[in-house]
């Protein structure tokens, strides 16, 4: 087991030098020279000011030069500053991913947890009434926009009814630690968790039920019926632990969708995280928090996939001693 | 979907198999695609899905001729006697934008423009996708090794995010649009098509086309990858769905189709503004957007079921 998380861990290396070579080339792509932001627009440029600034901004040395000076840097946990802010990346993440990791946790559990029991559910009841019904809903869940969703929850609750706010994680007049600011995060919490959980429900519910459809056509199972075991026994020891296994590693699979998502739902809701941070950075060409967040939410992901891979093993025996753990 | 409905499907599922055991005793010789086609047009809801969106392209064809107004053109007289954006009227029966424009005239182009980005995008992200998949999974080795290292890469990167960051790099255009999607949609398509190459190219028939001296290309070109092509579509048909939510999300956000260009995420971006006042604006882009994936998503899953009866539930 040990080799086995040991040889998955060292794949994480080059992965992620995949990434930040991705992040620098992108960032590098930028149009515009950097020297510029700091110069000031209104004057003539001094060309003896500008190469002083070039050599101290390192863009006088060749790019793949650069690129081992940035990946120095990284690897030390400095990935520079923001340029609007002046603070560090680091800390600017730091500070947003708490909100981040709430909100996107709180909905991934529910959907997790909803979505897999109804797609038990319809696959105990292939073909009724309910499981075709339950398969348009999740057909509908998946198709529609989690922004247009969202909008409307907000005509709904804030506009018609007025029941919850629209914007930010928490109320201005709310000291943090005492009851009233937890309930005020939660009521924050409800529309960006519907909204994000919704299409997430659809998606586990599909395919909870094709891969129970499929187990439950295993001899397995028929011995078990035939055993004489009661039905519940059968789906939840029997069936439900075999189609956990495909389950798993969507979860990990999951994560990209879910952390690439919260880039709108966050716009949207003004929820403080990762993904807003990512988008204002975007629109003010903030390319040190861009390449941060980028490679912040590539580990993120990765690390995801190793938590699922291991699981994974874990549940599963023959990934274990099966050697090579080829895909 | 009354309960009159389902009992129907129930039948529809009894006669399917009827129908299949049928072909295979009498073994009348029928085409693949006929078959396909067969077994496609059983599926309910992927024929309402086919139908919806023919009449959608209908639509993004015919939309000089069915719209009401210049969907760029601001109604002056409605920018002066109400307050933007003005409600729903005679004129103008969804209402205009803040700007005075034809809300319902905006719908009707727009549906061009998402429609024309889901597939060309997706045509490119297929291109790449195939093309890749195909080397990868026919030579092997390095080459494969290569493919599949960035591929595993570029998935543990939020996508989003990276076509945020490009288009944000780039003049903002429709074409760009179109572009960055394709590519960096292609490494599902890249996946599957190298998963499928690994099993066929041990088969017997291409070890025959080598065996006859066939250049690589025409193996790869004549004898394998005519064994990929329905799943390709099937690929690719989810990926139109998927094309398409990008883009809205995209032109949402403000990164998208720029004006005065409608597309009905550029729309909803500005209906949001108005949520609280103008709250109608919102309901009809999303609504179109929403049956689009949707009849797409019913098309796809109906041709996943056509062409591997062996999934079919």
């Amino acid at each position: 087991m040990l080799r086995f998380i040991v040889r998955r861990c060292l794949v994480l290396i080059p992965l992620f030098i995949g990434v930040t070579i991705l992040s620098f080339y992108i960032a590098n792509l930028s149009p515009g020279d950097p020297v510029a932001m700091y110069l000031d627009p209104y004057e003539k440029p001094d060309p003896e000011k500008v190469e002083a600034i070039r050599r101290e901004l390192g863009l006088d040395k060749p790019v793949i030069t650069r690129y081992f000076l940035w990946l120095a840097k990284v690897l030390q946990g400095d990935l520079g500053y923001s340029l609007s802010s002046k603070r560090p990346v680091l800390a600017e993440i730091r500070a947003r991913i708490g909100p981040s990791l709430l909100l996107s946790g709180t909905s991934l559990c529910i959907s997790f947890v909803l979505g897999i029991s109804l797609g038990v559910y319809s696959a105990m009841n292939q073909y009724k009434a309910s499981d075709y019904v339950l398969t348009v809903l999740s057909f509908i869940g998946i198709s529609m926009p989690t922004f247009w969703f969202a909008m409307l929850l907000i005509i709904l609750f804030t506009g018609t009814l007025g029941w919850l706010p629209s914007v930010g994680m928490v109320s201005f007049n709310t000291p943090p630690g005492t009851w009233n600011h937890i309930v005020d995060v939660a009521r924050h919490l409800v529309m960006p968790v519907t909204v994000t959980t919704l299409g997430s429900i659809a998606g586990w519910a599909r395919m909870e039920r094709s891969t129970m459809l499929e187990v439950l056509r295993q001899d397995y199972i028929r011995t078990a019926r035939a055993k004489g075991i009661r039905e519940r026994f059968v789906i939840f020891r029997h069936a439900v632990r075999n189609a956990a296994l495909p389950i798993i590693t969507s979860l990990g699979m999951s994560l990209p969708g879910l952390i690439g998502g919260s880039f709108v739902i966050e716009s949207i809701f003004g929820w403080p995280g990762m993904g807003r941070l990512g988008t204002q950075a975007i629109f003010s060409r903030d390319y040190p928090i861009i390449m941060g967040v980028n490679i912040i939410s590539s580990l993120l992901i990765m690390l995801g996939n190793l938590a699922a891979d291991v699981t994974y093993a874990l549940v599963d025996p023959r990934i274990r001693y099966g050697g090579g753990a080829e895909k | 979907m009354s309960g009159n409905g389902t009992e129907e499907t129930v039948k529809d599922t009894a006669i399917d198999t009827s129908l299949d055991s049928e072909e295979a005793s009498f073994g009348k010789v029928q085409s693949f695609w006929s078959t396909i086609w067969k077994r496609f047009r059983r599926h309910r809801l992927a024929m309402i899905g086919l139908g919806v969106l023919s009449v959608l392209v209908l639509v993004a064809i015919l939309a000089p001729v069915l719209a009401s107004h210049d969907p760029t053109v601001m109604d002056m007289e409605v920018l002066t006697t109400g307050n933007p954006p003005a409600p729903p009227s005679k004129t103008h029966w969804l209402g205009t934008d803040a700007l005075g424009r034809d809300w319902l005239s905006r719908a009707i182009y727009g549906a061009r423009i998402s429609l024309s980005v889901g597939l060309v995008s997706v045509g490119i992200s297929v291109t790449i996708g195939s093309v890749l998949g195909a080397i990868a999974g026919y030579y092997g080795g390095l080459i494969d090794n290569i493919i599949c290292r960035v591929i595993d890469v570029l998935m543990c990167v939020p996508t989003f995010f990276l076509i945020l960051t490009v288009n944000a790099f780039l003049t903002p255009s429709i074409y760009n649009v179109m572009i960055i999607i394709g590519v960096f949609g292609w490494m599902g398509t890249a996946r599957m098509v190298r998963g499928q190459i690994l099993s066929i190219r041990e088969q017997e028939f291409v070890e025959a086309a080598r065996a006859l001296g066939l250049p690589d290309k025409r193996v790869v070109l004549r004898h394998i990858l005519p064994n990929v092509f329905a799943q390709l579509i099937v690929t690719a048909t989810m990926g139109v769905a998927g094309a398409i939510m990008t883009e809205s999300g995209l032109s949402y956000l403000g990164m998208g189709v720029q004006e005065p260009f409608p597309s009905w995420g550029a729309m909803l971006k500005s209906a949001q503004d108005y949520l609280l006042t103008a709250p109608w604006l919102a309901i009809l882009p999303g609504l179109l957007i929403s049956i689009t994936v949707l009849s797409i998503n019913f098309v796809g899953d109906g041709l996943r079921d056509a062409i591997d009866p062996k999934l079919k539930r």
